[in-house]
C-alpha cells in the first residue's frame, strides 16, 4: 500500500519529538535539526508509491540517519577547512540564547565520543526502537551495539562526573 | 543529577508540521527525473544536430569572408590563389557567386 498524506503527517506527528532530539545532539543547531528531519518526510513523500505503510517508521529511522551521517561528514571537513574567522560559520545566535549550562556540558562530553557509539547511545535514547532494531539499522551485532553504548556512556559519565545511571 | 538531566527532550520548534507541508506542495522549480532516459537522449540528439547544423554554416561564413577579401584586396574580379584561378561573378542581388575556375565547381554565399 502507498503512503498517504495522512500517514505521513501522523508518522511526522509521531516521531516528530524524537527524531529532533537525536538530531539535535549531533548538530546543536534548531534550523539544522528541522531542516533534516524536513528532507527526510520529503524523501519519503517522493517515493510514496514504493513505500509499504506498515514500515515507515523504521524508513524514516534510517533516512535519517544516512542523511545526518553525510551532514554530519561534510560539517567535519569544513571544520579541517583553515577559513578566516569571518567566512566561518557562526553558531546561530537563537541557538546560543536557548543553550544552557547543560548543553554546554553535555555537547563537550558527547563530542567526545566516536560517532558509531554517539549513534548508538542516542538512538537508544531517542528513536523508541528495541536494540535488535537498531542493531538491524546500523547493520551490526546486538554484542557490539552494547559494547558501544556501555563505552559511551562510561565516557559520559567520566566527563559529566556522574554515577552511571542510564541503562 | 543523572545523565537523564543532560540528555532531558527538548520541544522541537513550533510549526513544523505547516512548514512541512507547504514545503512538501511547494511546485518544484525543475524536475529532471520525470524526463527520465527518453527525455536526455531525445536533448542529446537535438543539440547534435543543432552542432551539425552550425559548425559548417559558421565555417562557410568564415570562408566567404575570407574570399571576399581576397578580391577587395585585389581589387580585381579575377584572382589566383595558391596557384587556383578564382573568378568572382557576384554579387548577385541575394549574395555573391564564386567560381572555381578550372573545374566550373560553383560556390554560392548567402550574405
Amino acid at each position: 500500500m502507498p503512503l498517504t498524506s495522512d500517514e505521513l503527517e501522523s508518522a511526522y506527528r509521531r516521531l516528530e519529538k524524537p527524531l529532533y532530539n537525536y538530531l539535535f545532539r549531533w548538530f546543536w543547531d534548531r534550523a539544522v535539526s528541522e531542516d533534516l528531519m524536513h528532507d527526510t518526510f520529503e524523501r519519503l513523500w517522493k517515493r510514496r508509491d514504493r513505500i509499504d505503510s506498515e514500515r515507515v517508521d523504521a524508513l524514516i529511522w534510517t533516512t535519517l540517519l544516512n542523511l545526518a551521517r553525510s551532514r554530519y561528514r561534510q560539517v567535519q571537513r569544513w571544520q579541517k577547512v583553515p577559513l578566516p574567522a569571518w567566512l566561518k560559520a557562526r553558531e546561530n545566535p537563537e541557538t546560543v540564547a536557548l543553550s544552557d549550562e547543560r548543553d554546554r556540558q553535555l555537547r563537550q562530553a558527547i563530542g567526545g565520543i566516536s560517532a558509531a557509539a554517539r549513534e548508538v547511545l542516542l538512538l537508544e535514547l531517542y528513536s523508541g526502537l528495541g536494540r535488535a532494531e537498531i542493531a538491524r539499522m546500523l547493520d551490526i551485532p546486538e554484542g557490539t551495539l552494547a559494547s558501544r553504548k556501555h563505552n559511551a556512556i562510561q565516557h559520559l559519565n567520566r566527563m559529566l562526573k556522574e554515577p552511571p545511571n542510564v541503562d | 543529577m543523572s545523565i537523564d538531566y543532560y540528555l532531558r527532550d527538548i520541544e522541537p520548534l513550533p510549526g513544523g508540521m505547516k512548514r512541512l507541508r507547504a514545503r512538501l506542495n511547494r511546485q518544484p522549480r525543475f524536475e529532471w527525473r520525470p524526463i527520465g532516459l527518453a527525455g536526455s537522449a531525445v536533448a542529446l540528439s537535438l543539440t547534435a544536430v543543432a552542432l551539425l547544423w552550425a559548425v559548417p554554416a559558421i565555417e562557410e561564413r568564415r570562408l566567404f569572408n575570407e574570399l571576399e577579401m581576397v578580391f577587395r584586396e585585389a581589387k580585381a574580379p579575377e584572382v589566383a590563389i595558391n596557384g587556383q584561378p578564382l573568378k568572382l561573378v557576384g554579387p548577385t542581388g541575394d549574395g555573391a557567386v564564386i567560381y572555381w575556375a578550372n573545374d566550373n565547381d560553383e560556390v554560392r554565399f548567402q550574405q
